[in-house]
């Protein structure tokens, strides 16, 4: 079914017109005296009952069912639905009495075998088949004993896909005629059509969820290996595998659920090689039932043995400019040489629709991190330049100092030691700054390990405590544990450079608290506040720009580094005092293991 | 002996460039900020010789707002600006608009110290020229002033 037709609309707000219902079952071949038959027969109450319940799937089999049993005077009647992984037909609704669970329960292979049930062949042909006598018929399987005529008409998707079977049977031999056997199959394409409406309706969903996950998520790996569970899960193809372009040459796997899983990063197709690289190439999609009947076909790396191989398709993934890599899926051929299943070209457009999706995610990402990477080259390059002039500035001095020395060698040992002590602290304001750069350049990139926050935490505050001279600070926590994974030391870096902001601005006698609890979302919440004054709802943002400062000393990069860091641990860093009232500075990070007290 | 108002935010460089000028017999009063240095050229009486400013403290353009002050001042006082890495553009623009020199502060293996001195020295010649020059002008014209009504008369005699 293709998207953004009419039909979609007039599904998609539970309702439906009788145009609607006259094109979708438009390629199934019945005449306009059927539909006059069907009308004539069915009350228009019933009708319409069939049509309100459209969005219940439930009731509109039951209903139908229940209409066909009416129409027919026949005794038993099944809605079954085929399952071509397994190559058999599970039976959905029953109508009429003596079912039991165990003839509930039974499944007819899609098979032309005799004797296996006229339920299968149906499936398997996709033709209508009516039986006056079951005891002569070569397909009958006696579900009920009384059973001595039936039809079975098929369920068929508009690609004429069949997607399962009406069944009715009667205790009279010769029950039905041509009549009854058309009106079964109207019946069958409206229950038909509702299915796959709700089949496209919980695709449609789970494509929209998808689509917003791709705009939020930043984890590439993670959201990778969601879109191929959820190919897998929409096209009921058996395995799925995603292969973006890097370097421009190369096809490299980056997701896949069964076999291959193992070869992720390391499975690689040169663009134009082999089925998967060919799609690559040209940007246009493969759709095919026999794989290796295809010239292009190499066989590198399959999702299962070749062998098994029963329909396969592939999509290029288009990002704004160019293809960035494939999407292709499997499905393994049936048990029963005698059927196939192969993707449809609807199934076609919605892998198609899931590719262009990640190619707008992956765009969307890359443009981030070129936007990152140019606005931290700007930061470097205007970082380099203050520092050099800062530095430049301290050498001069220091030079003067050295020489006056020099000359001064006459003059009053305490003007000297004066000298030597302003000296001694431009060295150390020099180094200062150094490291502060230092710091900033190497703040993004961090070593993740297991970390436990308390531990750590607790016994950092307890040092720096010594140093912050009449402001007081204290560390709290309901918890035990708080695991995470993260780089020990650039946190408590973070945290110290917060601590030492905050005594900074914190007058004589005040307090700082560092405290450790969990966010509502199960992240873990770092807050170190303090009883100074805080900080203007306006300058609230500023505060982590670089170079930003109300401090005279120093490049401005405190703030900006502990964002950077926390930023590189995947989590937000946020200054939520109320001005007047003392500064409040929360981070959050993603949590592996939080324990209570 | 000329006067000499040194700014600059770095502390100990503004004390040992005033030491280093004061050695050559200079009176040498200290800036730490721009806002400092303009309210004491303004209140300088007379106004200072020669102005030594760093060319970036509290902003990119504190030197050439000192400059500002210093012309506005006295359009004779003479304005040297020291640079640290990467300001030498800044420094170029404030020689456009009237700044003596500038120098570099950092220049390996260079004393800076002296050839700032050196630089001072010759502002402060370049400034009593100019100050005699206009001192000359000012007694021409007024030998000039004092034959006028003489010579004007004849003029207009002979006429």
């Amino acid at each position: 079914m293709e998207l953004g037709t009419d039909q979609e609309d007039a599904f998609g707000s539970g309702q439906i017109s009788g145009e609607a219902l006259g094109k979708a079952n438009g390629s199934v071949d019945y005449t306009e005296s059927t539909i006059g038959t069907i009308a004539s027969v069915l009350s228009l109450h019933s009708v319409s009952r069939i049509l309100n319940a459209f969005p219940n799937i439930e009731e509109l089999m039951r209903v139908a069912l229940e209409e066909a049993l009416k129409i027919s005077r026949g005794k038993h009647g099944f809605i079954a639905l085929v399952n071509y992984h397994t190559g058999e037909l599970t039976i959905g609704w029953v109508v009429g009495p003596g079912w039991t669970e165990e003839k509930r329960s039974t499944k007819f292979k899609l098979t032309r075998e005799p004797g296996k049930g006229i339920e299968g062949y149906v499936a398997l042909t996709g033709k209508p088949y009516l039986s006056g006598d079951l005891e002569s018929d070569p397909h009958h399987y006696p579900l009920f004993e009384d059973s001595l005529s039936r039809m079975v008409v098929p369920l068929k998707e508009r690609s004429g896909k069949t997607i399962g079977i009406l069944s009715v049977s009667s205790d009279r031999y010769n029950a039905f005629d041509e009549k009854d056997l058309r009106i079964m199959q109207a019946l069958a394409d409206i229950a038909a059509l509702a299915m796959s409406s709700a089949d496209y309706h919980a695709r449609e969903q789970k494509l929209i969820e998808l689509g917003m996950e791709l705009a939020s998520q930043t984890d590439i790996d993670a959201l990778l290996d969601k879109v191929v569970s959820t190919a897998i899960e929409i096209l009921q193809a058996d395995d799925c595998s995603l292969f973006l372009i890097e370097d421009g040459s190369k096809l490299i796997l980056k997701a896949s659920k069964g076999a291959l899983k193992e070869h992720v990063g390391k499975a690689v197709y040169e663009i134009g090689e082999g089925l998967t690289g060919w799609v690559a190439l040209n940007g246009e999609p493969i759709r095919l039932s026999d794989v290796r009947s295809d010239p292009r076909w190499r066989g590198r790396y399959t999702e299962v043995p070749v062998d098994e191989i029963g329909a396969f398709l592939a999509v290029p993934i288009m990002g704004r400019q160019s293809c960035k890599g494939v999407l292709r899926a499997i499905r393994k051929r049936p048990p029963d040489a005698s059927y196939s299943n192969p993707f449809t070209p609807e199934d076609q457009n919605l892998l198609y629709m899931l590719a262009s999706q990640v190619g707008a995610a992956l765009d969307r990402v890359e443009l981030q991190e070129r936007l990152i990477e140019v606005e931290r080259m700007a930061a470097l390059g205007e970082m380099s330049a203050r520092a050099a002039h800062m530095l430049g500035n301290k050498l001069f001095a220091l030079k003067g100092a050295l020489k006056e020395l020099r000359i001064a060698q006459v003059t009053p040992g305490e003007e000297r030691e004066r000298l030597y002590a302003a000296i001694d602290g431009l060295i150390r304001e020099m180094e200062e700054l150094l490291q502060e750069f230092r710091y900033f350049v190497k703040s993004a990139r961090v070593d993740r390990n297991p970390v436990e926050l308390v531990l750590l935490l607790s016994e950092f505050v307890r040092q720096i405590s010594h140093s912050t001279g009449e402001v007081s600070v204290h560390f709290e926590t309901h918890l035990d544990e708080a695991w995470i994974e993260g780089d020990a030391e650039r946190l408590k870096r973070c945290v110290g450079e917060l601590i030492e902001n905050a005594a900074h601005f914190t007058p004589q006698g005040g307090i700082i608290t560092v405290s450790i609890e969990p966010s509502t979302h199960g992240e873990v919440m770092i807050t170190v506040s303090d009883t100074g004054k805080g900080i203007p709802d306006e300058d609230k943002e500023k505060i982590f720009e670089p170079f930003y400062s109300t401090r005279a000393q120093g490049l401005g990069l405190g703030l900006a580094i502990v964002k950077s860091i926390v930023q590189a641990h995947g989590g937000t860093i946020e200054e939520c005092g109320r001005y007047g009232e003392g500064a409040k500075f929360v981070i959050t990070i993603p949590a592996a293991k939080l324990l209570h007290r | 002996m000329a006067r000499i108002l040194v700014v600059d935010d770095e502390e100990l460089a503004r004390e040992l460039i005033k030491r280093r000028l004061e050695r050559d017999g200079h009176k040498v009063d200290m800036a730490a900020d721009e806002t400092t240095a303009m309210r004491m050229i303004s209140e300088a009486e007379p106004p200072y010789d020669v102005i030594v400013t760093d060319m970036v403290m509290d902003s990119e353009q504190s030197g050439l707002n000192v400059l500002k002050a210093a012309l506005l001042r006295d359009i004779f006082t003479e304005v040297i600006i020291l640079t640290a890495y990467g300001n030498v553009a800044n420094a170029v623009e404030c020689m456009k608009r009237g700044a003596y020199d500038y120098v570099e502060k950092n220049i390996p293996g260079v004393d800076v110290y002296d050839l700032l001195a050196m630089k001072v020295e010759r502002a402060i010649e370049e400034r009593r020229d100019i100050l005699m020059t206009i001192h000359r002008l000012r007694l021409a014209e007024q030998l000039i002033h004092a034959r006028e009504p003489k010579s004007s008369q004849t003029t207009c005699d002979d006429t």
